[in-house]
């Protein structure tokens, strides 16, 4: 381990039933996998029996690091938490979640790149983890409480540096909507398997630091290159209107800071001003995710952008709204990313003042205030856009009804309410009754419970639903074939951004496709939205890519939300950005030196890995039609236009099965059950994986 | 020497949004009564004045001159303003009608996408949303700008495209990606 930085060199293994508190080491036991869900993945292959459930106190749950985390490296603040998907249906199989923030970093400081919790607490515990020493502590005086008070007492104890990993309610319940919450707003789902293991929360606290293998000189040019491709969030790396030293620029960038634009509830206010790509100390001032998800007010209620360790962007945006304090009595300041932004909104269809009025900021500070409190998961924007299904079509009334059904404030919904949140979600995290508790569940078993039609969420184009419970993220909408592809891997939603990080940069596509040829071997291997083409090997080897370098960021802790730099805001390199940043850090900050080419090979066993784990998990090697499943929405049009006509994103089947097809030799799996082969496994250093799915009749 | 301050002031506009023309740089000059030095009588067979813009244009990497209709010179520094915004700048001379016919073309034909009207109101178009409504009525009564046409999306902003590179139904979705569809696919 000595010649190795980066790791650092022990992974914690807690037994909750037990008590009994072990450490590993990293590196001999794990380095083939690196870390994060490679490390998570290859714990669940060799000790978690298939036919574990989500909550059996036998699932395990492994929140994991990768080399770079704690150190410079920017976007390096991620945490993935890997265990059987509680609200996968119809059976719990593999699944991650990914949580930014500080804990990453203060866990590496801390002396452990891995924490693997198994087993199940007779009592509420939380774990204490500091300078190498981890200790379980009686957590019977913070069950019940939210994650705030959580974070605080635990903070009160550990010291205010600490950084809590807690579950609310939500999770204490055992809701699979639920979610883990360190450092305010940053968020993973896996709530449920915390809570099921009676574990309340982990107290991290470390003063250590992370070794660089590679020469400083040498790391810190690696770093000040990578900063240096780094758009805004999201990877925009052109801003939203026109400047002076911007060539271009796209209105849907979340590249949004301009001379004038203030973050207005600071005091004073500031100017987030122009935001020159060489200028590397303006970077935070360029994204306002914010202004992105509530509009243009939002400027006046920012107080700040807020972010992970070592991540320039800040994208999770603090906003002060003072009118909620007094008319809700919740905090007024809040602060969030992304979907969690409008995790309160999307419950509604309108407001009185419409949907970017200030009663839609009142109802996203309402929805932050709960979902992060109470630990609440949105499955990507499932869980609203279910509600508003189950309520407009009458679902909730004839599968609830009676007066549980009226004892919700229908009115205060459809006025557009945001005190309607009062009563929905603190419920919602109690399973307090029928609607509630279906609703906690996801989407797959509250249909199942309701006795639903998976097809009639399939058939509605609107809901976004996709499979096993979950909806699409960055499908055809995004990248045509290769979206789809990538939408089939996975048994949650697939959080993949490679692709769409890439075809949502802002430039023109005539860039974009010059971009593309270097990295796919063709122009062909993109299109521009809405006008795509029939599929080529090089969407397939787009997907293959984008899937990979999704696996090897959540394995070496980098933001997929962010990378890969396959593009870049700078005009002197052509908007190139470098797909050779991965091999390049991991080798500096560990030493072990890897090229692209065998970083991705790494990347391609644990993807291999996970799909391995599917098939275990499933029971079948017919992966192909199985699990590989296509939603019909995929293949229709509302203004009936044929596929591969300009304004449509419908697909064609034969084309999306020929796709199938191409991926799947890309990757070495058999075209026709989508399985892995034999050879394929071999190859990637996973002969064991073959030789027990050869066992069980589950190898192609 | 002097030629390097006029630069500099040719910088400084750039890196303002400001595009400078030689009456703009005559009057810098008056007004700083910057001498000019014999090599910048030597550079040009001009007029004094001309002759210390020509120097400093000629002998900056970075000062760029793009002409106007009439082939004015206008200048700018490259290292702080793109020829694409200088073009932008230099449509605005054009008058309104112009200057957004060109963007939106320029839009529909290189990204490709429609433009939401309400970006005229920023910098450098900085049009009141009156102003914007009004130009879009004129352009649709003149044939010159018969390609120009409008959109309105699921959410009610208005898009503008040029039917010369989009069709109705594909710019209609677009502006629909765009306004509607990313921020309900994050």
């Amino acid at each position: 381990m000595a010649q190795y930085g980066g790791w650092t060199g022990k992974v914690l293994r807690v037994d909750l039933s037990s008590g009994r508190i072990a450490t590993e080491e990293t590196v001999e036991k794990y380095k083939d996998y690196i870390g994060g869900t490679g490390l998570g993945y290859k714990v669940l292959w060799d000790e978690v029996a298939p036919e574990t459930k989500a909550f059996d106190p036998e699932n395990k749950i492994i929140f994991a690091t990768g080399p770079l985390a704690g150190t410079s490296a920017p976007c390096s603040g991620r945490t993935a938490m890997t265990t059987l998907w509680p609200t996968c249906w119809p059976k719990n199989l593999v699944g991650s979640g990914h949580m930014g923030g500080h804990f990453a970093a203060e866990l590496k400081y801390a002396g452990f790149d891995a924490i693997i919790l198994e087993g199940r607490a007779d009592h509420p515990v939380w774990l204490a983890i500091a300078d190498g020493k981890a200790e379980i502590k009686d957590a019977r005086g913070l069950w019940g409480q939210g994650i705030r008070r959580t974070a605080y007492e635990i903070s009160r104890e550990m010291g205010p540096e600490a950084v809590v990993a807690a579950i609310g309610e939500a999770g204490e319940n055992m809701v699979p909507m639920s979610v883990i919450i360190n450092s305010v707003s940053h968020s993973g789902a896996g709530g449920a398997v915390m809570g099921s293991k009676n574990l309340k929360a982990i107290g991290v606290r470390g003063s250590g630091s992370i070794r660089i293998a590679g020469n400083k000189e040498e790391w810190e040019k690696a770093v000040k290159h990578h900063l240096s491709l780094i758009g805004a969030n999201n990877q925009g790396v052109v801003p939203n209107s026109p400047q002076p030293w911007a060539e271009y620029f796209s209105p849907t960038s979340r590249w949004v800071a301009l001379r004038g634009r203030q973050w207005g509830a600071a005091n004073p206010p500031i100017d987030t001003g122009s935001c020159e790509p060489e200028n590397l100390n303006r970077m935070a001032y360029r994204t306002n995710n914010a202004v992105y998800f509530l509009g243009e007010k939002a400027w006046k209620y920012t107080v700040r952008g807020n972010g992970c360790t070592a991540c320039p962007i800040r994208c999770h945006a603090m906003i002060k709204v003072p009118a909620v304090a007094s008319k809700y009595g919740i905090p007024e300041i809040g602060q969030s990313t992304c979907v969690r932004l409008v995790f309160g909104k999307r419950f509604f269809r309108n407001f009185p003042d419409g949907l970017l009025g200030e009663t839609s900021i009142e109802a996203c500070m309402a929805g932050m205030h709960f979902a992060d409190d109470l630990g609440l998961w949105d499955n990507y924007g499932q869980l609203q856009r279910d509600f508003q299904k189950c309520y407009y079509e009458g679902i909730f009334k004839s599968k609830v009804g009676g007066k549980e059904y009226e004892s919700y404030s229908w009115d205060k919904l459809e006025k557009g309410d945001p005190a309607f949140l009062f009563e929905l979600l603190p419920r919602i995290a109690r399973k307090d009754g029928e609607l509630a508790t279906a609703l906690g569940l996801g989407t797959g078993y509250m249909l199942e419970r309701w006795g639903i039609a998976e097809a009639d969420w399939w058939r509605d184009p609107t809901m976004h639903y996709w499979k096993f419970g979950h909806p699409k993220h960055h499908s055809n909408e995004d990248a045509g074939q290769c979206g789809v592809i990538i939408n089939t891997q996975y048994n949650r939603d697939a959080q993949c951004h490679s692709h769409t990080n890439f075809t949502r940069n802002g430039l023109p596509i005539e860039v974009q496709k010059k971009l593309a040829a270097e990295i796919w071997g063709s122009e062909d291997a993109v299109d521009s939205a809405g006008a795509f083409t029939p599929m080529n090997v090089y969407k397939a080897k787009m997907a293959k890519w984008a899937l990979l370098r999704k696996e090897l960021h959540d394995t070496i802790s980098l933001c997929n939300w962010m990378g890969p730099w396959s593009s870049s805001p700078l005009k002197e390199r052509g908007y190139k950005g470098d797909d050779t940043l991965e091999s390049l850090l991991y080798s500096q900050v560990t030493g072990d030196k890897k090229s692209p080419g065998e970083l991705d090979e790494v990347a391609e066993r644990i993807f291999t890995l996970h799909r391995a784990l599917t098939i275990r998990g499933m029971g079948t090697k017919e992966m192909r039609t199985k699990h590989d499943i296509i939603p019909d929405w995929v293949y229709g049009d509302d203004k009936d236009r044929i596929p591969f006509t300009k304004g449509t994103i419908q697909m064609d089947k034969g084309d999306i099965q020929k796709a199938m097809g191409m991926f799947y030799e890309e990757v070495g799996w058999d075209e026709e059950t989508g399985a892995p082969t034999r050879e394929t496994y071999r190859r990637l250093g996973l002969p064991d994986v073959a030789e027990e799915l050869g066992k069980k009749g589950l190898i192609a | 020497m002097e030629a390097v301050e006029l630069a500099e002031f040719i910088r400084e506009s750039s890196r303002a949004g400001i595009l400078l023309s030689s009456a703009d740089l005559e009057a810098e000059i008056a007004e700083r009564e910057l001498p000019v030095s014999d090599r910048a009588k030597e550079l040009v067979q001009a007029p004094v004045v001309s002759a210390l813009i020509q120097e400093a244009a000629l002998g900056m990497d970075d000062i760029q001159i793009i002409q106007d209709d009439s082939g004015g010179p206008w200048y700018y520094s490259q290292r702080f303003m793109t020829a694409s915004y200088a073009r932008v700048l230099l449509l605005k001379g054009r008058g309104a009608l112009e200057m957004m016919a060109e963007v939106i073309r320029e839009h529909s034909r290189v990204y490709p996408r429609p433009v939401p009207i309400a970006l005229f109101r920023c910098a450098p178009f900085s049009l009141s949303e009156d102003e914007i409504e009004l130009h879009l009525k004129e352009m649709a009564g003149k044939s010159s700008y018969r390609d120009i046409a409008r959109l309105v999306t699921s959410i009610g902003n208005a898009f503008a495209y040029s039917t010369d590179h989009l069709e109705p139904g594909y710019a209609a979705m677009l502006a629909e990606w765009a306004d509607a569809g990313q921020v309900q696919n994050p």
